[in-house]
């Protein structure tokens, strides 16, 4: 005999992932999952962003391996927690629920989600995130979003980063802006620049994050 | 290869509409993949060997089938299917377009028979 199911395979993670949604809902906590490939920059975007926002904020870092970016942020004095999937490629909403009890949400404004390098295992894994967000490095080539549509599609927002090496990796970035069109036409594009001593786009991000959870907050 | 997560998954979920059943053998699992769905056919089958031997799925075939990407053009309003994107508009040619499905995997169906029915 025959069963029809028409049974979502990601059915489990995504109960998972609404159950975490109605909790930061409840308390009030905005959330954000950064996807993007090792080495694009997402630590480095967290150190020079969180300085600019007037929130209190809580870090879930994936790694495969090593508490080094969780340190990384705990040293900007903001509450951090290191999940290690020790060889998974992604994180899913099991292991979110798991550490949240760790941060005290009542008194938390924000929660970022850094999820481990790579640009395609963690795209259709719903965290309960309100924010998606693609972080690309134009030293990784302007090509990435037409050979990765999949998570360009599945982003609210995409941070070209390392802006300054456009022009030393040949990356056109009005091309790039143009083939994430193409495949997503309502992500909103923002160029950022993380280094230490060349910050360039990170209060016009702070700004657009800001509005986003006030929008968020006078929905409600 | 989170294909291994997700099929993990899919057996436990399979597994647990076939627990009312007096299942003889299970035949086949049919699973549903947009081209958006970032699952490659031949980690599943790698997997689904991997993962079945002992189990009731152990004799079963693994079947997925494709499902292409439905989008929506935002220059003429047609709707469209395509393999891959960007997928320009075969009506208007516009280029930016809304996508409507191609993201979703689904286990589709089972197909198995029942303890002392005639094969």
């Amino acid at each position: 005999m025959k069963l029809d199911l028409n049974m979502s395979l990601m059915e489990k993670n995504d109960a998972i992932a609404a159950a975490i949604r109605a909790e930061l809902q409840q308390q009030g906590v905005y959330s954000i999952n950064i996807i993007g490939s090792p080495g694009a920059g997402k630590t480095s975007l967290l150190e020079r962003l969180l300085p600019h926002l007037p929130l209190q904020t809580a870090v879930i870092e994936g790694d495969l391996a090593t508490a080094r970016d969780a340190q990384r942020i705990s040293a900007c004095a903001v509450p951090a927690v290191q999940i290690n999937t020790d060889g998974g490629c992604h994180l899913d909403a099991a292991m979110i629920k798991k550490v949240l009890p760790v941060f005290d949400l009542a008194k938390t404004d924000l929660l970022i989600i850094e999820n481990v390098g790579n640009l395609v295992c963690p795209t259709g894994f719903d965290l309960g995130e309100d924010l998606r967000i693609v972080l690309l490095s134009l030293a990784e080539g302007g090509d990435k979003p037409a050979k990765y549509p999949a998570t360009f599609l599945a982003a609210d927002l995409v941070l070209l980063n390392k802006i300054d090496l456009a022009e030393l990796c040949d990356v056109d970035i009005a091309q790039v802006k143009a083939e994430i069109a193409q495949i997503n036409p309502k992500a909103e594009i923002l160029e950022v620049c993380c280094r230490k001593n060349h910050q360039q786009g990170l209060e016009e991000l702070a700004a657009l994050l800001l509005a986003k959870i006030n929008a968020k907050k006078t929905q409600e | 290869m989170h294909e291994t997560a997700l099929l993990q998954n899919l057996l436990s979920a399979a597994e647990e509409a076939l627990a009312p059943y007096e299942v003889e053998k299970v035949e086949r699992l049919t699973v549903k993949a947009g081209v958006l769905a970032n699952l490659l056919p031949d980690a599943l089958d790698f997997a689904f060997e991997t993962l079945t031997p002992g189990t009731i799925f152990a004799a079963a075939e693994l079947v997925v089938e494709t499902l292409p990407i439905g989008a929506r053009c935002l220059g003429c309003g047609a709707e469209y299917e395509a393999e891959k994107l960007p997928a320009a508009c075969p009506m208007c040619g516009g280029e930016q377009a809304e996508v409507l499905s191609g993201t979703e995997a689904y286990l589709d169906n089972i197909e198995f028979s029942l303890k002392g029915e005639s094969q």
